[in-house]
């Protein structure tokens, strides 16, 4: 599939830890070649550890690079306390809901 | 203003009130264990949060004030100071005076009186005489300016202290089972972070980057009372892959300087963190790293408390501060999230609601009945049970257990006790028993003014307990259960007890009672629920002014409660309130009274005897005895007929009768009534005024039919039933 500029896509990703790692970096990359605009939902991070935060920063860091657009949405319990914890709601800069 | 805004500002008043109640539980609490850091903990939290939402409102008045309480708790809190009686008192004194300037500034639009702000200048000063601190450094009355540079001089000390710890974790810890996230977490548990910055820089592109690797680094400051050992020891398991450096507190500038460039990083960054995380500013760091390259060591004896100085980082720390404090109000409503406030009016329709659809499905239930359609009937039988579950649900929101009133006698009786010079212990028991919702706010009054009776005139003073050979500590006990319908609450002491003799010479000084007249003891000691009477001699201002006990007995018997109370000299006084559960809807039990329906509370009915005498007693004409043998047990009668004066008919005798035993605080009684009907959802209506001379009617209610039935008031019933045998004995 070629890069199209128009769609946008949503991911839902469920748990994001080392386990689901791997799984998660081939979605991220994938999702990441093919759509201009990506939307991940976090509502259903139930748990989240470090590996899934640091794909989080790869997938928006490489994002900006490529002047894509990609913002996290609906974060979780567990998510907002792992940004808390580590500072990182403004690194991300997505609006935190409650 | 917004509505949004007086919204929040309605939160945060309810909030402090919910907090300062836990700061004031935990204080007392304090009192008897001083030791108990959780307490501790939970006072400080109150104080901060105050202060925190406070500011987030621009209310400097209040964060003037609570930061000097806060600053208090924080040195207990790292045990510099030790918490003793009068800072607990001074302590409780704060909170109240929170509690009025929060009032104060929300009612008021920030503004606040001068009463207030000088009652603010006496504490302040009190707090401050515990921390030590000279007169000058007190914050009032001055300028916005001054307050937050004050402000600002003790977020520098506190800066201070902190350690700062670098980590770059290795590669393979994620791999080995570990997280940083559990280290930070556990110096979390041994220390306060103080700011934390993650390093994301290293973590490569999406195609490059293996996913089960780690690439985090942190840099960290802390602060703790460990010595280096103990913090290099939460680092123990990872150790060997990790890079981790840990600064001490008060160390020389040169010491980050060497850190900077130890590590991996472009120095810019690393300095930039060290500015965000307040350790250095950008001139100092400027300068030490010209300074560095000059290799001029004018930097190196310079102390990081020197540095702070600067304006810019200053800035910074408050913005850090306010950021810190919107956190954690998001964390407290996450946790608030489970309970959703409700107007109480939505509440009060809902039930009124219920009420109707009560009344509403017993009459499609009788037509169903009378239908004699056995689908329809099934239907209307399953609408019955369906309603009377949402009747108990309905029911069940509006109550509450009464534990937080008893609590906040707590406080009533430290206070008093202290003021009388008297040792009063509060037990409280049953704290988890439920009523309603008005009721425990109409009932607040009441038992205030009982437990300040009991304080003040109940218990003796520790040298007369002595005397009397009991402990010096008199003991007051709050305790609620429930019991037949009705919710019973017992404020009792072991105190001196009422004086018999000393009350009949007051009732008959003052035209209560004649001299002749014989009463028992329980009517002597419930003679001071009379209005007018009082017998202590001297009036002090907790009680005795002899307005109190009758307008506690009216409020009660408002709330178709009764109240009683037993005394043996010596020994003590129990006061017990009988209230009923709830004022809306209760389960009935339906008889019949020729063609009138009467409804007597389930809760109340013990059994239903047929009233096999009746025809007998008639030819023997023994038809006046209020009696029957139930089980050789002596059962008095209260016959309703009687009672509400039906005329006679002819051929009554024919007629069954019957009896139903009922229960009342402990004593029996039989109704003597024609039919039973059965089981009914009553919805309770009130009597208008012109009925409330009619002894044994409590209420009225609306059959299925639409026909009005009227509920008994057992409880009257019952006592006029032991008055018409004490006269039959007399």
């Amino acid at each position: 599939m070629s890069t199209d500029n128009t769609k946008r896509a949503v991911l839902k990703p469920e748990n994001m830890t080392i386990y689901e790692a791997m799984d998660l970096q081939a979605l991220f990359s994938a999702t990441l070649a093919d759509f201009k605009q990506i939307e991940v939902n976090l509502s259903q991070v139930v748990e989240i550890d470090s590996a899934g935060l640091q794909l989080m920063v790869a997938l928006k860091n490489d994002a900006l690079e490529q002047k894509k657009k990609v913002v996290f949405t609906a974060h979780s319990l567990e998510v907002i306390e792992l940004f808390e914890l580590f500072n990182m709601t403004q690194f991300f800069g997505d609006p935190v809901v409650l | 203003m917004s509505n949004d805004l007086e919204a929040a500002k309605q939160g945060f008043l309810s909030e402090a009130g919910d907090l300062l109640s836990a700061m004031e539980d935990a204080l007392l609490h304090l009192e008897n264990s001083p030791d108990d850091m959780e307490a501790i903990n939970a006072v400080f939290r109150a104080a901060h949060t105050i202060k925190g939402t406070s500011g987030v409102f621009g209310f400097d008045d209040v964060v003037s004030f609570t930061h000097v309480a806060e600053s208090l708790l924080d040195k207990i809190r790292d045990s510099e100071i030790t918490i003793n009686k009068e800072i607990i008192e001074v302590l409780l004194r704060s909170g109240d005076h929170m509690s009025a300037l929060v009032n104060e500034v929300i009612a008021n639009d920030n503004e606040v009186c001068t009463a207030l702000l000088e009652t603010s200048g006496a504490l302040i000063l009190q707090l401050n005489v515990f921390m030590q601190l000279t007169p000058t450094e007190i914050i009032i009355n001055e300028s916005t300016e001054n307050r937050i540079e004050t402000l600002e001089g003790d977020e520098q000390i506190a800066s201070n202290n902190n350690w700062h710890i670098s980590l770059r974790f290795g590669v393979d810890v994620l791999k080995q089972g570990m997280d940083p996230i559990s280290f930070v977490k556990y110096l979390q548990q041994i220390g306060r972070i103080i700011s934390l910055s993650v390093l994301p820089n290293k973590i490569p592109s999406l195609d490059n980057i293996d996913p089960e690797a780690c690439y985090l680094g942190f840099e960290i400051s802390f602060q703790s009372e460990c010595n280096k050992e103990e913090i290099e020891a939460v680092f123990e398991f990872v150790q060997e892959d990790c890079d981790i450096r840990i600064v001490p507190p008060h160390s020389a500038i040169n010491r980050y300087i060497e850190l900077i460039q130890a590590l991996p990083e472009e120095d810019e960054l690393l300095g930039e963190l060290l500015i965000k995380s307040q350790v250095l500013t950008r001139n100092e760091l400027q300068n030490a790293l010209s300074d560095q390259q000059n290799k001029s060591k004018t930097g190196a004896d310079k102390s990081i408390g020197e540095i702070l100085v600067d304006q810019g980082v200053v800035a910074q720390e408050v913005v850090g501060a306010a950021v810190e404090k919107q956190q954690q109000v998001r964390t407290k409503k996450n946790v608030e999230s489970r309970i959703v406030r409700v107007n109480s009016n939505k509440l009060d329709e809902l039930i009124n609601m219920v009420g109707e659809l009560v009344i509403a499905s017993a009459s499609a239930s009788l037509l169903a009945n009378k239908g004699n359609n056995p689908e329809l009937e099934e239907a209307s039988g399953l609408v019955d049970d369906l309603v009377d579950s949402i009747r108990n649900n309905a029911l069940s929101l509006r109550m509450v257990p009464i534990g937080e009133t008893f609590h906040r006698f707590q406080r009533v009786v430290r206070d008093v006790s202290g003021q009388l010079r008297k040792e009063i212990s509060l037990v409280i028991t049953g704290a988890e028993t439920e009523l309603d919702k008005m009721v425990v706010e109409k009932i607040g009054d009441p038992l205030m003014h009982l437990v300040r009776n009991s304080l003040d005139h109940g218990l003796e003073t520790p040298e007369q307990r002595i005397v009397a050979g009991k402990d010096a500590q008199g003991k007051i006990h709050l305790n609620a259960y429930h019991d037949s319908g009705s919710i019973v609450i017992e404020i009792s002491d072991d105190g001196k007890g009422l004086n018999k003799v000393l009350l009949l010479e007051k009732a008959i000084a003052k035209g209560i009672v004649d001299a002749e007249q014989v009463l028992s003891d329980d009517d002597i000691n419930n003679l001071i629920f009379h209005p007018g009477f009082s017998t202590v001699e001297s009036v002090s201002n907790i009680s005795g002014r002899g307005v109190g006990m009758d307008v506690v007995k009216r409020n009660i018997l408002a709330l178709r409660g009764s109240i009683d109370l037993e005394s043996t000299e010596g020994e003590g006084t129990v006061v017990r309130i009988r209230l009923p559960l709830t004022l809306a809807i209760i389960d009935g039990f339906q008889v019949g009274i020729r063609d009138d329906s009467y409804v007597v509370p389930l809760d109340m009915v013990i059994e239903c005897v047929e009233y096999a005498d009746f025809n007998k007693a008639n030819d023997n004409d023994k038809s006046e005895s209020n009696y029957f043998n139930l089980r050789g047990e002596v059962l008095p009668l209260v016959k309703l007929k009687d009672h509400f004066n039906y005329s006679l008919v002819e051929n009554e005798q024919n007629a069954r009768a019957n009896i139903v035993v009922v229960h009342y605080a402990g004593r029996k009684a039989g109704l003597v009534v024609d039919q039973l009907m059965g089981e009914f959802q009553t919805v309770i209506k009130p009597l208008g005024k012109l009925f409330s001379k009619i002894r044994g009617i409590g209420g009225s209610t609306i059959l299925g039919s639409g026909e009005v039935a009227l509920i008994l008031d057992v409880q009257q019933l019952i006592q006029d039933a032991s008055e018409q045998e004490l006269k039959h004995v007399s």
